[in-house]
């Protein structure tokens, strides 16, 4: 599988390690989106191949906040229906998204690191820094970029805004209608 | 590793404190959580049944999420 310009087709064996990124994990639990049996047939094997998920705890957030706003989409903004639709959605999605990373060696990587004794700092929150400072990502695609290149693993995503972190730095792994996309942004910038 | 990790030094500055780096890595690699028990076939099981059964409804878009 080749690694024009650092994006590589989902296609490809699962490495020892990948990160995670929200909008992968959402295509993949969301079985109605359009590249959702892409990245299901990944995690499949990399399950099988028992490669390590990494993901920056960030993603609980996000996609929490997924399940939020389509709940208030459906009931047209009422708090009264929203809000129990919305936490309906939440214990869903994390059961679902529960039942895969424990399928397989998993780390939920803090971004502050106040929790982990004898590291001070945060390597990722300094990276993430400098991704928006430099390259001009937004923030919080900057974090989990940074996490990825923190620990030297590809970065599965379906977001294409991941192109725009240099590729010496940050390798990328995406759907097949997303390959060339990425590509082009990059030979861009 | 140690080559990208060079070059990207002056890429990103972040990288530049190889100490920190490696006791990041190191504090990751005590957080890995194991797998739940079964066979692999068990695993990829659980795992395709978690990823089946539920839609959205809606094109998803960088805004639900970010």
């Amino acid at each position: 599988m080749p690694d024009e310009r650092g994006v590589i087709d989902l296609r490809v064996e699962p490495p020892p390690l990948v990160v995670l990124d929200t909008s992968a994990i959402a295509v993949a639990l969301l079985e109605d989106q359009a590249s959702h049996s892409e990245y299901s047939a990944f995690l499949l094997r990399a399950i099988e191949s028992r490669t390590t998920f990494a993901y920056c705890e960030l993603v609980d957030l996000e996609l929490a906040q997924v399940c939020s706003k389509r709940a208030r989409e459906q009931h047209g903004g009422d708090r009264s229906r929203f809000v129990p639709e919305g936490r309906r959605l939440i214990a869903d999605v994390f059961a679902r998204w529960r039942a895969i990373t424990s399928q397989t060696q998993s780390v939920r990587m803090p971004l502050g690191l106040s929790d982990i004794p004898n590291v001070l700092g945060s390597p990722v929150r300094d990276a993430a820094f400098g991704l928006i400072e430099r390259y001009g990502l937004d923030s919080y695609d900057a974090t989990h970029a940074a996490t990825a290149i923190i620990l030297g693993a590809p970065l599965v995503c379906a977001d294409r805004g991941f192109a725009y972190a240099p590729v010496e730095l940050l390798t990328i792994i995406t759907d097949s209608a997303g390959v060339d996309e990425c590509r082009r942004r990059r030979a861009r910038s | 590793m140690a080559t990208r990790a060079t070059r990207g030094e002056d890429l990103l500055p972040a990288l530049a404190d190889a100490a920190a780096l490696e006791r990041y890595r190191k504090a990751v690699e005590e957080l890995r959580r194991s797998p739940d028990d079964g066979s692999t076939e068990e695993r990829v099981e659980r795992a395709r049944a978690a990823m089946s059964g539920l839609r959205f409804g809606a094109p998803l878009t960088p805004s639900h999420y970010r």
